[in-house]
């Protein structure tokens, strides 16, 4: 096992407001730690695709510091950056996740591309980055009989945020951040997405931020935020 | 699967609009490789027409007036030049060899030229080819003829066979059947030059021609000793011992006392012809690079019209860990698979093109073009054009750049 950083994001003093508007996010002080799962909860517009941007460091602070994996983002190159965010994060946004000119194997190793450590990693635990990108697919198709090799246009919006998932997974990051993937999923759909990301998640000993306005959702998690505690406008 | 695998599959997935941008691309491809091919084989055929001859001589008129009469038969001669100047200038001190040329006659089409054998002897093409025969040899009697290769083909012409001349340049004299002076005793080999094009016979034959006399008459009338030495010439050729002695002699010419005469260095006169094909030459060029300009244009706009409907596939991208560079890399790679494609398409268009339209080109303009992979003159064209899609292709990459600066990952649709 490579070495275990136990505080994977801290932030200290953290000021964030899009170019030409007011300040969007402050924040004094916030520590995650390993295997942590943070739910943060927010209405829409309230920043919170904001948030995981900075802690995806695709991002950085107006001013304070964001630490991730203790390397401060606002003081990494942008390259420096975008290599971070491919060895140690996975990503999955709400909806329209997948690249629509590959296949659901070639979705799902994309991580590899980018980052050897991902590759690396893959290869090692399963000797291959297709062959775990063949088992976290089956893992997360239970139920049902999957082509790899199959297009991935023709997938239910539920499917793909399986395969998303499959993806954020493969090569096991440290950090999996979820920007509402399950509100384009029916009732159902939502329970069997969530149980099969935890499974996964835990199984891998990620963090998983998870951001949703779904307040039914929350009692899954062992740490739920408000948006609000972030919000510059709503801190005294 | 590399940036380029990624690239390639992403078009392959628009492979409509990329398929469009390529045949425009492979278009203007065709074109610009088939101006240039024209124009640097125009030239060449140009060149070749005439090598080995030192002056030509002929009635004072323009340079290049004579040069397009006397070598490429096209035009006609003004005036013309006394035999008794021929004969006195061929014995200057200097001249090697001097050879008359008689134009004005025609035969279905192809012009007539009055000569003597020494033509076939010192008249040189190309890169100082001598003319060969392909069947036969020179003319010997005085009603004989040797055909230029392309009118023997195209007339189907054998040696024997007998043909009739026409007074003047008509393509159609009337059809006189007493009267078949002219004999076939040789057929040259093809030139690519308009000798291909050419009836040759002796000076006197075209002399017996116009007195309208048959073989018998002609025979006749020589056997009473008639002289059928022509009075007047069109031009002549002249090959010199040495050709520094040229200028003086060009000199002397021009400043010949008996008749207003010219005296033209071939090489000179082709130079002068092509500047004056030269803006035609240039126009030509304009419009392919405009049309290739054209065809950057739109491969701009499709890649610039792609890129909104491909933030969602961009953000994909930069979620899963792919960086500015790679992004970037990603849209100038497009551009540089479409331009290749493009220029790939278009080399094998413009060889396909050729391949049907060589025949056609060969009979009306007597231009061989030949059928080839792009020339050392065309690749700096094709390395021009690869390096403007190149360029065309930063534009969307560092669009791209800019909106996923702006958008972080929260791309919305
Ligand atoms: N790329 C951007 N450029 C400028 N302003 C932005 C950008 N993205 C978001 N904003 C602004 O920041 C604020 C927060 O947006 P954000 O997308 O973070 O909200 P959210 O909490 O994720 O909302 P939702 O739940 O609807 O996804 C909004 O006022 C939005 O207009
Ligand atoms: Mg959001």
């Amino acid at each position: 096992m490579p070495e275990v950083t136990e505080e994977l994001i801290e932030i200290e003093d953290l000021r964030f407001g899009w170019p030409g508007a007011a300040p969007l996010l402050s924040c004094d002080r916030f520590l995650l730690r390993r295997g942590e799962h943070l739910y943060i909860r927010g209405p829409s517009g309230s920043g919170k695709s904001t948030l995981l941007n900075l802690l995806a460091g695709v991002l950085t602070p107006d001013s304070g510091r964001l630490s991730l994996m203790r390397q401060d983002t606002g003081s990494l190159a942008a390259a420096a950056r975008d290599r971070l965010r491919a060895d140690h994060i996975g990503f999955i946004f709400q909806q329209f996740n997948l690249v629509p000119y590959l296949n659901l194997a070639e979705n799902v190793v994309l991580p590899c591309h980018f980052s050897r450590r991902r590759a690396t990693r893959a290869a090692e635990a399963h000797g291959g980055v297709t062959a775990a990108a063949r088992l976290l697919l089956q893992r997360l198709f239970v139920e049902e009989e999957l082509d790899p090799t199959a297009p991935v246009s023709r997938l239910s919006v539920g499917q793909q945020q399986r395969v998303a998932a499959a993806r954020a997974l493969v090569g096991d990051p440290e950090i999996v951040i979820a920007d509402e993937p399950t509100s384009a999923l029916d009732f159902d759909a939502r329970a069997r997405f969530i149980e099969l990301l935890f499974e996964q998640v835990q199984a891998s000993r990620a963090t998983l931020v998870f951001v949703s306005h779904d307040p039914t959702l929350a009692a899954c998690f062992d740490r739920t935020v408000d948006i609000d505690d972030f919000r510059a406008e709503t801190r005294p | 699967m590399n940036v380029l695998r990624l690239a390639w599959k992403s078009l392959l997935n628009r492979r409509d609009t990329a398929s469009l941008t390529v045949l425009t691309i492979a278009v203007s491809v065709a074109l610009l490789l088939g101006v240039e091919k024209v124009r640097s084989h125009a030239r060449l055929s140009f060149a070749n027409t005439v090598s080995g001859t030192d002056l030509i001589v002929g009635a004072r008129s323009g340079s290049v007036q004579l040069l397009l009469y006397s070598v490429f038969r096209i035009g006609n001669a003004t005036s013309n030049v006394a035999w008794s100047s021929y004969t006195d200038i061929s014995t200057w001190p200097g001249v090697r060899w001097a050879i008359p040329i008689s134009l004005g006659d025609s035969h279905r089409g192809y012009r007539v030229m009055g000569t003597s054998p020494d033509y076939f002897e010192h008249f040189r093409y190309a890169d100082k080819r001598r003319l060969g025969f392909s069947e036969g040899g020179p003319f010997a009697e005085t009603l004989d003829a040797v055909l230029g290769a392309e009118v023997a083909r195209k007339l189907g012409y054998r040696l024997g066979d007998e043909l009739v001349v026409t007074h003047g340049i008509g393509t159609e004299g009337f059809d006189d059947h007493d009267n078949h002076p002219f004999k076939v005793t040789g057929i040259l080999a093809p030139t690519g030059t308009p000798v291909d094009r050419t009836v040759h016979v002796g000076l006197a034959g075209i002399e017996a021609m116009h007195m309208n006399w048959n073989r018998v008459e002609t025979d006749r009338r020589r056997a009473r000793g008639q002289d059928l030495t022509p009075r007047q010439i069109t031009a002549f050729l002249l090959g010199l011992d040495n050709r520094l002695a040229a200028f003086k002699l060009q000199r002397d010419i021009n400043q010949y006392g008996a008749e207003p005469l010219l005296a033209i260095f071939p090489g000179v006169a082709l130079q002068e012809l092509w500047d004056l094909m030269r803006v035609g030459e240039q126009a030509l060029r304009v419009v392919s690079i405009l049309v290739a300009a054209a065809a950057l244009a739109g491969l701009l706009a499709v890649s610039l019209a792609g890129l909104n409907e491909r933030r969602r596939e961009m953000a994909v991208l930069r979620s899963v860990g792919a960086g500015y560079r790679h992004v970037m890399e990603l849209l100038l790679m497009e551009s540089a698979l479409l331009t290749l494609v493009g220029i790939a398409m278009g080399v094998a268009m413009q060889n396909l093109a050729l391949r049907a339209l060589q025949p056609w080109i060969v009979e009306r303009f007597g231009l061989l073009l030949p059928i080839s992979l792009p020339t050392a003159g065309e690749w700096p064209l094709l390395g021009g054009l690869m390096t403007a899609g190149l360029l065309v292709g930063l534009v969307p990459a560092w669009r791209c750049y800019r909106n996923s600066l702006a958008d972080g990952l929260s791309t919305r649709l």
